[in-house]
C-alpha cells in the first residue's frame, strides 16, 4: 500500500536506471519550465513556460516523472492564483492533465508491472493539499464557463477519480456545487464536454448514495435518457451504453432513486430503449455487438428494477421490507409501461440483434417480472406474437421453442423458468396449458397451424433429442404442480403422435415412464432421470388415481424397485432417492399435499432461484424434509389406510418399498443438503461476483461453474463412499431381515405351543405394531395359562406330592412360560424397531 | 399523471425536528413514532390542485446533521422551494435558525421560496418557542409561517400547500424564467403529459430535454 515508497523508488529508477543523460536533459527542462512558470514575472513569459512544459509532457513519460513531486504544487498555485487568467488556467490545466495522463500502455511486460507515472501523479496531486478542491471549483464560475476549462477539468478529475474515486467524492460533495455543475455539463451543447462529463459522473455515482440522490435531484434521469435517445437509442452509440450505465449506477442500491424514477414516469423512456430497428443488410458485424452491449445495459435497469440486488450488509427485516414493497412497485410500475411486450420482442423475435445473451437477460426479465404478480401471468396468457412469416403465435408457444431448443444452456434455462414461473400458483393458465394437449394430428408439424403448446411438449417428450425431452419435463412438471384437476385431466387425454412414433405409448404418463426407463437403461446422464421422476412425484403428489396408475403400468414398478436396490450401473444417489421418494408418494399421495404451498413464502420475498441444470432447486429443498416427516409418522402409525397403489404393490414387495422409501429419504436428504450447500454457496459467489463485475448480466459464470465443478468432485467421491457403506448397509439390514423372520417363526411356533391362534398372529403380521400389540396380548394369555396350569396341579395333586413341591413346579413353569413370552417378545420389538429406523 | 408544472422542494433543518416525519405525512398520510434513520424515505412525490391546475410536488429530504451540511447545500439551487423545519420544544434549532437561512440564501436561487414551520405544535406542555417568536422571526426575513404537527398532521397539508400557492403566484407574476430548469420548476404538458406510457413499437414523441 505504500505507494509513495514505490513512487521514490520508480522516481530513483528512472532517474538512474534510464539512458542517464537523457533523463537528466529531461529534468533539467522541466525543472527551468517550472522556474519560468513560478518565478517568472511577464504573465506572457509564464504562457509560454507553460505552453512548452505541456508540448513537453506530450507523449513523455519521463517528463510526466521528472514532473512529479515539486511540479505539482506550482502548477495547482497558478490554478489558485491565476484565475482571472483563462489562458494561464488553461495551460495549467493541460499540463496537470498530461501529467496524469495514463499513456499510451507500452505492451512490454516491464511497463505493465509498474506503477504508471500518469497513476503516481494522479495520487502525488490527490495529496496536494486543497489540490481537489481547487480543480473541483473550477467548475464554476468564469472557469466553469469556460469551454477549455470546463473540458480540461472534467478530463482531470477523471484520471484523479481512476486511482482513488472515494476521495474525488468526498471532494465534489464538498463542493456545493460539485455535482450540479456537472449535471450542467451533461447538457452541454458541446458533445466532447457532455461525454467527458457522463463518464466522469458513471465513475461518481458508483457507489456514492449521496451523488446519485443529488444526481438524481438534478434531474440526471431525464438528462441520460433523453442523451440515449437522441443518440440513436438502443441503436446508438457507446454513448448510450455509457448513459445506461450512468442510470444503472443511480437506480441499483438506491430506493429512494427508485421511487423517483417510478414517479417521475421515466419507466416508458427506459422501457422504449428496449426498441430495435428492423436489421439492415447492410448492418456492420460492430454496430450489432454495440446494440448488443446497449441492450444488455438497459435489460440491466429492468432487472435491477425487478429484483433490486440486496445492500452488503444484513438487511433488517424493516428494510426487507421495504425492498419488497419497492420490487413490488416496480414490478407494477414495469407492467403498466408494457415492459412484457417489450422484453417478449427481445427475447423471441430479436433476429436483428442475434445475440443469446441479450435474450436470456430478457427471458430472465420476464420471469421477474412474472414473479407473484398474477396480472403479470395473466397479461403473458395473452399475449402473442406476429411472425415474420405472417401470422401470430401465443407467447407461452413461443417461449417453448427456446426451452426446449435453445443452443445456449443459459437461455433454455431462462426459457423453461419463465414458463414455470407463469405457472406458479396459477391454476387458470395451468389448466389452459393442459388443455392445449390435444390429441395431435400428423399434420401439426412444429410452427404449423395445428401444433400447439401442448402438442410441442409431448412431442419433445417422446422425441429423439434426450436434453429436449427432460427440459420438456421441466415445463411439464410446473403446468401440473399443484393442480390435481390437471393432473388427472392429463391422464386421459389420448396423444396421437405422429407417424414415426407411433410405437410410443399414446397416454402422457406411461410416455413419462418409457422416457424414464431409457434414461435409466441408458445410464446417460443422471439429470434426465432427475427430472422425470420429479415430474412423476409432482404428478402423483395428491393425486392417487395418477398414483394407481402408474403402478398398474407394468414396467414402473420393477423398474423403480431396481432403481432403489442399485441394480442399475452408475445409478446417482439422487436418482436412487428421488426413485424413492417416488415410491413413497405413490404409497401414500397425500403425504406431501401440503407441498401445495411449496416455497410460497420464499417467493412472495421475491427470492427467485433459476433451475438451471439442477434438478434440485430451492422449493424441492424446502418441500422434501416436510414430506420425509409426514411419511414417517404415516408408515410408523398403525392402521394407516395406505393408498389404492400399495395395495397394488404385492404383498412381498411392501415392506422392502417401506424400507427402501426411508433408507432411500436418509440418503437423499444427505445428498440434497450437501446440494443445496453448494447451490447458496454457488450462488452467493455468483452476488459477490455481481456486486464486483461492471456487467453483472455476466454474473462471473465460469468462476462459478469452476467452483461447481470442484464441489461436484468432492461430492461424486462423498457420495460414491456413501454409497458403497449404504450399499453394506443395505445388505446387513437384508440378512437381520432374514434372521428376525426366522426368530419370528420361532417365536410362532411356541406361540402355537401355548395354544394362542398363531392365525391372529398370521393375520395381523400386517402390521408390525398390531403384531406387537397382539404379542403383548399374547403374553397375557400365557401368564394366565399358567395360572390355570398352576391351579390344575393343585387341584390334580396326587397324594405323597407335597404342597411344596408342588408350589415349586409352579414357579419353575410359570418362569419358564415368561421366559418364553419375554423372548418373543423381545424379538419382536428388535425387529419392529428395525423397521421403524431404517 | 400530466400536470401543469413540476415543483421541486427540499426540507432542512436541524437533525430530529421532524423533517422525515412531515414529508411521510404528507405523501403517506402517517406518522412513524419512532422514525428509523437507516430506512429515512429521502423522496416523496405527490400531486396537488391548485386553482384547478394539477401540481406535482417533488420533496427531498435531507439529512439535517451539521457533517452533511456541504451535502444539503447542493440541493439548494436547484429546488423551488424549501420547508425551513425547527421543533418548537427545542430552543437551539430555533436558535439555528439564522445559519440555516444563511446558506439558502448563499447557494439557492434567490426566488426560492421558503416556508418556517415550528414542528411539533401537539408537545403544547414542552413548547420552548412562542408562536410569536416564529412569527416574529419569519416577518423579519421575509418567509411563510405556519406551525405544524406531523404527529398530528395539524397544518401539515398547508405547510405544502402554501408553499406550492406562492411559487404558483411567482410564475403567474413572472418572477421566473420557467424555462430555466435550474430553480427547480418545470412546465408540464397537460393531459397526455408526462407519465405516458410508451407502447413498444412506437416511439414517445422527440421532446426536448424537459419530457416529464
Ligand atoms: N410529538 C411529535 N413528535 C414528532 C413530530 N414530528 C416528529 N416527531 C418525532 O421527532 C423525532 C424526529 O423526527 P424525524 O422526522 O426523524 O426528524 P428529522 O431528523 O428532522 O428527519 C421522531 O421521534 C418523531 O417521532 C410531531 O409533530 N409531534
Ligand atoms: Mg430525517
Amino acid at each position: 500500500m505504500n505507494l509513495l515508497g514505490k513512487v521514490a523508488k520508480e522516481f530513483g529508477e528512472y532517474v538512474a536506471g534510464e539512458d542517464q543523460l537523457g533523463v537528466r536533459s529531461e529534468d533539467a527542462a522541466v525543472e527551468r519550465l517550472l522556474q519560468r512558470v513560478s518565478d517568472g514575472i511577464l504573465p506572457d513569459d509564464r504562457r509560454e513556460a507553460l505552453a512548452q512544459l505541456r508540448d513537453l509532457l506530450t507523449g513523455n513519460p519521463q517528463a510526466q516523472v521528472a514532473l512529479g513531486n515539486a511540479g505539482l504544487p506550482v502548477l495547482c498555485t497558478v490554478l489558485c492564483d491565476e484565475r482571472g487568467d483563462l489562458e494561464m488556467v488553461r495551460g495549467a490545466l493541460e499540463c496537470l492533465v498530461l501529467a496524469v495522463h495514463p499513456g499510451a500502455s507500452s505492451g512490454t511486460s516491464r511497463a505493465g508491472r509498474k506503477p504508471q507515472p500518469g497513476a503516481i501523479n494522479a495520487e502525488l496531486l490527490v495529496r496536494v493539499p486543497g489540490a481537489l478542491a481547487l480543480v473541483v471549483g473550477l467548475l464554476q464560475g468564469a472557469t466553469g464557463s469556460d469551454f477549455y476549462v470546463a473540458y480540461h477539468t472534467v478530463q482531470l478529475l477523471t484520471a484523479l477519480g481512476a486511482g482513488n474515486m472515494p476521495r474525488l467524492q468526498e471532494a465534489v460533495l464538498a463542493a456545493p456545487m460539485g455535482v450540479a455543475r456537472l449535471m450542467d455539463l451533461l447538457g452541454s451543447d458541446h458533445e466532447v464536454l457532455r461525454n467527458e462529463a457522463l463518464l466522469l459522473l458513471v465513475g461518481l455515482t458508483r457507489a456514492s448514495a449521496d451523488v446519485q440522490k443529488i444526481a438524481a435531484f438534478e434531474g440526471a434521469f431525464e438528462r441520460v435518457l433523453s442523451i440515449a435517445r437522441e443518440e440513436g437509442g438502443a441503436d446508438g452509440g457507446i454513448v448510450v451504453q455509457d448513459c445506461l450505465e450512468l442510470l444503472n449506477n443511480l437506480l441499483r442500491t438506491n430506493p429512494g432513486n427508485q421511487l423517483m424514477f417510478r414517479e417521475t414516469g421515466h419507466v416508458s423512456g427506459l422501457l422504449a430503449l428496449l426498441q430495435v430497428a428492423p436489421p439492415r443488410s447492410s448492418r456492420r458485424r460492430g454496430v450489432a455487438r454495440q446494440a448488443a452491449a446497449n441492450l444488455l445495459a438497459a435489460l440491466e435497469t429492468v432487472h435491477l428494477l425487478l429484483d433490486p440486488p440486496k445492500g452488503p450488509q444484513a438487511a433488517s427485516a424493516a428494510e426487507e421490507k421495504q425492498r419488497e414493497e419497492n420490487r413490488v412497485s416496480n414490478q407494477a410500475a414495469l407492467l403498466r409501461g408494457s415492459a412484457l411486450d417489450a422484453l417478449l420482442a427481445l427475447a423471441l423475435l430479436s433476429s436483428s440483434v442475434p445475440s443469446p445473451a441479450v435474450r436470456t437477460q430478457a427471458l430472465q426479465c420476464v420471469q421477474k417480472l412474472l414473479v407473484a404478480m398474477p396480472q403479470a401471468q395473466m397479461a403473458l396468457m395473452e399475449a402473442s406474437l406476429s411472425l415474420r412469416e405472417g401470422g401470430s403465435v401465443p407467447a407461452l408457444q413461443a417461449l417453448l421453442r427456446p426451452a426446449l431448443q435453445a443452443r445456449n444452456a443459459g437461455e433454455r434455462a431462462a426459457a423453461a423458468a419463465v414458463l414455470q414461473a407463469f405457472c406458479r400458483g396459477n391454476s387458470e393458465g395451468q389448466s389452459m396449458l393442459v388443455a392445449t394437449v390435444l390429441p395431435v394430428g400428423e399434420e401439426g408439424a412444429p410452427g404449423g397451424d395445428h401444433s400447439t403448446f401442448g402438442s410441442e411438449l409431448v412431442r419433445a417428450l417422446a422425441g429423439p433429442d434426450p436434453a429436449a425431452a427432460a427440459w420438456a419435463a421441466v415445463v411439464l412438471r410446473g403446468v401440473l404442480d399443484g393442480n390435481s384437476a390437471g393432473k388427472e385431466r392429463v391422464l386421459r387425454i389420448p396423444l396421437e403422435l405422429p407417424a414415426g412414433m407411433q410405437s410410443a405409448p399414446s397416454l402422457l404418463l406411461p410416455l413419462c415412464v418409457s422416457c424414464l426407463s431409457s434414461a435409466l437403461q441408458t445410464g446417460r446422464s443422471g439429470y434426465s432421470a432427475c427430472v422425470l421422476l420429479r415430474l412423476l412425484i409432482t404428478w402423483v403428489g395428491g393425486c392417487p388415481v395418477a398414483a394407481t396408475q402408474l403402478i398398474e403400468i407394468s414396467d414402473a414398478l420393477p423398474l423403480l424397485l431396481d432403481t432403489l436396490t442399485g441394480r442399475f450401473k452408475n445409478t446417482d444417489p439422487v436418482v436412487r432417492g428421488l426413485a424413492a421418494v417416488l415410491l413413497g408418494t405413490c404409497a401414500l399421495p397425500n403425504a406431501g399435499s401440503d407441498g401445495d404451498s411449496d416455497g410460497a413464502g420464499d417467493r412472495a420475498a421475491g427470492h427467485v432461484y433459476d433451475d438451471g441444470e439442477n434438478p434440485l432447486d430451492r422449493d424441492f429443498t424446502v418441500w422434501l424434509p416436510a414430506f420425509e416427516a409426514r411419511l414417517r409418522s404415516l408408515v410408523s402409525a398403525s392402521g394407516v389406510a395406505m393408498s389404492a397403489a400399495a395395495a397394488k404393490m404385492p404383498a412381498a414387495v411392501r415392506p422392502v418399498v417401506q424400507h427402501g422409501v426411508v433408507t432411500g429419504l436418509q440418503r437423499e436428504i444427505a445428498e440434497l443438503r450437501a446440494r443445496n450447500s453448494a447451490l447458496e454457496q454457488s450462488s452467493a459467489a455468483s452476488n459477490g461476483a455481481e456486486a464486483a463485475v461492471a456487467q453483472p448480466s455476466l454474473y462471473g459464470e465460469s468462476g462459478a461453474l469452476a467452483v461447481r465443478a470442484a464441489e461436484a468432485e468432492v461430492r461424486a467421491g462423498r457420495a460414491e463412499a456413501e454409497a458403497a457403506s449404504l450399499r453394506e448397509e443395505l445388505d446387513g439390514l437384508q440378512e437381520r431381515y432374514r434372521d428376525a423372520a426366522t426368530e419370528l417363526d420361532a417365536a410362532r411356533s411356541q406361540a402355537d405351543e401355548a395354544r394362542v391362534t398363531a392365525a391372529r398372529l398370521e393375520a395381523d403380521l400386517k402390521g408390525l405394531s398390531s403384531a406387537y400389540n397382539n404379542l403383548e396380548a399374547h403374553a397375557f394369555a400365557l401368564e394366565k395359562r399358567v395360572g390355570e396350569h398352576g391351579a390344575a396341579p393343585a387341584g390334580d395333586a396326587a397324594p405323597g406330592v407335597s404342597e411344596a413341591e408342588a408350589a415349586r413346579r409352579e414357579t419353575a413353569a410359570a418362569e419358564a412360560a415368561g421366559a418364553q413370552a419375554e423372548e418373543g417378545l423381545a424379538d419382536l420389538l428388535a425387529l419392529t424397531r428395525h423397521m421403524r429406523l431404517t | 399523471m400530466s400536470y401543469a408544472y413540476l415543483f421541486k422542494y427540499i426540507i432542512i433543518g436541524d437533525t430530529g425536528v421532524g423533517k422525515s416525519c412531515l414529508l411521510l405525512q404528507f405523501t403517506d398520510k402517517r406518522f412513524q413514532p419512532v422514525h428509523d434513520l437507516t430506512i429515512g424515505v429521502e423522496f416523496g412525490a405527490r400531486m396537488i390542485n391548485i386553482d384547478g391546475k394539477q401540481i406535482k410536488l417533488q420533496i427531498w429530504d435531507t439529512a439535517g446533521q451539521e457533517s452533511f451540511r456541504s451535502i444539503t447545500r447542493s440541493y439548494y439551487r436547484g429546488a423551488a422551494g424549501a420547508l425551513l423545519v425547527y421543533d418548537i420544544t427545542r430552543r437551539e434549532t430555533f436558535n439555528h435558525l439564522a445559519s440555516w437561512l444563511e446558506d439558502a440564501r448563499q447557494h439557492a436561487n434567490p426566488n426560492m421560496t421558503i416556508m418556517l414551520i415550528g414542528n411539533k405544535s401537539d408537545l403544547t406542555h414542552r413548547r420552548a418557542v412562542t408562536t410569536e417568536e416564529g412569527e416574529q422571526f419569519a416577518k423579519e426575513h421575509g418567509l411563510v409561517f405556519l406551525e405544524t404537527s406531523a404527529k398530528t398532521a395539524h397544518n401539515v397539508e398547508e405547510a405544502f400547500i402554501n408553499t406550492a400557492r406562492k411559487i404558483y403566484e411567482k410564475i403567474e407574476q413572472g418572477v421566473f424564467d420557467v424555462s430555466n430548469e435550474s430553480y427547480g420548476i418545470k412546465v408540464g404538458y397537460g393531459a397526455g403529459g408526462a407519465g405516458q406510457t410508451v407502447r413498444p413499437g412506437e416511439l414517445p414523441a422527440a421532446k426536448s430535454s424537459s419530457c416529464c
